[in-house]
């Protein structure tokens, strides 16, 4: 009884939020279900056969938009939290809009993207047989402390009943194989963007053996074929791995899986490893056509994907969203921004406020886990250092010089940046007019993107 | 000046690596000769070839392991301390040289015993902020920096163990008293992790100074713009104490 009042009062919560705000309310109705019924996850009495979860630190919401596409476009009935409320609530208001008054769900499946710390919460009452982690790496060390803390919380979601999706190439996230009942290993073949780094750069320790690893070659900052100093561990050799995506042409924008040419239809090398585990999954556990999935990739798009590209004027503007206090989304950017061969100016903003949860702080360190010094041989021919107002930061001054001497031990010359301070709108577009390149490339967070878009798409010029 | 990394492949958390290049280029700048040395896993180095010896934040789990790999360094390490040579050790790895760490899952796992220290691992992280001040060489520094907590460390002080930085704002050792890490000898022992040395080049400049006595002739370079930086991380530090609701601020 207890179960369904929460359901009926957390559908009337989601009615009313839904009235007020249609994008409101991914978590609320889940928290006032949670408060009546705690254990509302377990009285739903799911099958986990039927429950898949993606977690990892990149890659999370990419990988389930995609995977739900395929499914749907296949005609399966699928449950998602496709708004991206991954904690704990999240998913329990997707059941409560979902589920009739009885509490049950008419799908196949339950697709849920969840957030690596809520995984040992919502495994305590939700069960999932299949398991895909995109990745383990540093993130929101605020409250993630070290990849070894999150490592801890995704073991908990696994034992012998699991089917794990495991990036091959990735060491943390393949080294979990060890732990459940059956692996399928996901790989990405060496590409026109993979990467060597050159001179000393840290890499990580191996998960189990606790000593070196070292990467033949990067396709992802941290992620390519590696093996540990005595080479107790590595990555599967490709012939090995048969859920394999081969034969990349940014260019082209293709790729083959299992022998099929599929479209890309986002050519930015994260990607790749989203596309890998998502057909991989369609392939094992959702049974789905591979041919009927390739033709349903020409009209996927993701939501709120790290990689936007837009006109203004005459000029083309690439947005990176990257994760703050995540080195390895923010070497990414660097990295495509360096193989960009035409001239272009760059802009980054603010690196080091991070405010979205107390207590706020300035996270001065995790940028020096990146390499900046590709960029002085780039086709970068000038780099703004926007400095933005926040509720602490009244003064730019607080922290507009944290990118800038990044720049500046990258050895770029001081002529060739400009700080300019953010206290309206206006002054982002005014940038860009300011610029003499055509193409401007911008890291930032999401939140300056949107605001920039709402105010272009306002005024009618953005394309 | 001879600088060794610590295993930085294994300790390497939050961006720490960066602060043997600081001392690099300020020895450029100056003229010096700067060798750098990585030590990984069995190889065969001697702590008294190294001036400064970096030992970089990281994760518990792989604590085991390196207190082994350590321990025939063992009593080459002391003397390296004893010397007054300098080894930084940052954020976690403060426990590594201490006496043990009690882990979440109430295993134990044991330290180098170098310093009257007991760690206990934090059920939730905790990260801030850290505003210090030092008296370092026989010279004032202000230190500004960031602090992930994973660990509570308990320091037991005495004349020979001393504290390393007094707060005026963090979490410090476990959130209580003013007190910050560990000096010994010219060794620092310090939860202000990450880029120490470039975040506060002023420090990085007094090893230089220290190592390369005929540098200490030479005018210090300007560190201006890196000065403003840490101006104002100390302004919004203080703005974000003085300004907002103290409600709002989270109590570890």
């Amino acid at each position: 009884m207890r179960f369904k009042l929460a359901l009926w009062i957390g559908k009337l919560a989601n009615k009313i939020v839904k009235t007020i705000n249609p994008r409101r309310g991914t978590n609320f109705c889940g928290a006032i279900a949670t408060r009546i019924d705690p254990n509302f996850l377990g009285h739903m009495h799911l099958d986990a056969e039927r429950v898949i979860f993606v977690t990892g630190t990149n890659g999370k919401s990419s990988t389930t938009n995609l995977l739900v596409h395929l499914a749907r476009e296949q005609g399966l009935k699928i449950v998602s939290n496709l708004e991206g409320a991954n904690l704990f609530t999240g998913v329990v208001t997707t059941l409560v809009q979902h589920a009739d008054l009885k509490g049950k769900l008419n799908c196949d499946y339950c697709i849920f993207e969840v957030d690596e710390r809520s995984l040992p919460n919502i495994c305590k009452q939700l069960k999932a047989k299949t398991l895909l982690v995109t990745n383990l790496q540093k993130d929101q060390v605020g409250r993630n402390g070290d990849p070894d803390f999150i490592y801890r919380k995704v073991l908990t979601a696994i034992d012998g009943d699991t089917v794990l999706y495991a990036n091959n190439e990735e060491p943390r996230s393949a080294s979990l194989s060890r732990y459940a009942g059956t692996t399928h290993f996901y790989s990405v073949d060496r590409h026109a963007k993979s990467f060597t780094k050159q001179g000393f750069y840290p890499t990580l320790p191996c998960p189990l053996t606790h000593r070196e690893i070292s990467f033949q070659y990067l396709n992802l900052d941290n992620v390519g074929p590696f093996t540990n100093v005595d080479g107790s561990f590595c990555s599967l050799p490709a012939e090995q791995v048969a859920d394999r995506v081969e034969d990349i042409d940014f260019e082209k924008r293709s790729f083959s899986y299992h022998g099929m040419t599929f479209n890309m239809p986002y050519n930015v090398p994260p990607m790749l490893y989203n596309y890998a585990s998502v057909l991989s999954i369609c392939q094992h556990t959702l049974h789905l056509d591979l041919e009927l999935c390739r033709r349903s990739f020409a009209n996927f798009c993701n939501i709120d994907g790290r990689f936007v590209h837009f006109r203004y004027r005459e000029k083309d503007i690439y947005f990176y969203r990257f994760k703050q206090e995540n080195p390895d989304t923010l070497q990414s950017a660097i990295n495509f921004i360096c193989a960009d061969q035409e001239p272009s100016a760059l802009i980054f903003v603010c690196l080091s406020a991070i405010e979205d949860f107390q207590p706020y702080y300035l996270n001065n360190f995790y940028p020096f886990d990146c390499d900046f010094s590709g960029l002085k041989n780039s086709a970068v021919e000038h780099y703004v250092d926007w400095g933005i107002c926040s509720e602490v930061m009244q003064s730019t001054e607080d922290t507009i010089f944290d990118a800038y001497l990044h720049l500046r031990r990258a050895g770029i010359e001081d002529s060739r940046i400009s700080l300019r301070s953010i206290k309206k709108v206006e002054d982002y577009i005014d940038t860009f007019d300011q610029l003499d390149q055509k193409r401007i490339h911008i890291v930032g967070l999401l939140g300056i993107y949107e605001e920039i878009a709402a105010y272009l798409e306002k005024k009618g010029e953005k394309r | 000046m001879k600088v060794a990394l610590l295993y930085p492949h294994i300790l390497n958390l939050q961006g720490d690596f960066a602060n043997y290049t600081v001392l690099q280029n300020l020895a450029k700048s100056a003229g010096v000769d700067f060798e750098l040395t990585i030590i990984n896993s069995g190889d065969n180095y001697h702590f008294d070839n190294f001036d400064v010896v970096l030992a970089a934040s990281g994760e518990v789990a792989h604590f085991d392991y390196l207190r082994r790999e350590l321990e025939s360094h063992l009593v080459e390490l002391q003397a390296f301390i004893e010397s007054g040579k300098v080894l930084i050790a940052s954020g976690t790895t403060q426990g590594l040289f201490g006496e043990s760490i009690l882990r979440e899952d109430q295993t134990q796992v044991r330290g180098l015993g170098l310093l009257p220290l007991t760690a206990v691992e934090r059920k939730l992280v905790y990260g801030d902020n850290i505003y210090a001040s030092t008296n370092y060489m026989g010279e004032h520094f202000d230190l500004v920096g960031a602090q992930i907590c994973m660990l509570d460390f308990n320091y037991k002080y005495s004349e020979k163990y001393r504290p390393f930085a007094q707060l005026h704002y963090g979490y410090g050792n476990s959130g209580d008293g003013s007190e910050e890490g560990m000096l010994l000898n010219n060794s620092i022992f310090t939860g202000v992790h990450g880029p120490l040395l470039v975040v506060n080049p002023d420090l990085a400049w007094k090893l230089i100074n220290y190592f390369e006595p005929q540098t200490r002739e030479l005018p210090r370079p300007d560190f201006s713009y890196e000065f403003r930086n840490r101006q104002g991380s100390i302004s919004y530090t203080k703005r974000k104490t003085s300004q907002l609701d103290q409600s709002k601020l989270y109590k570890p």
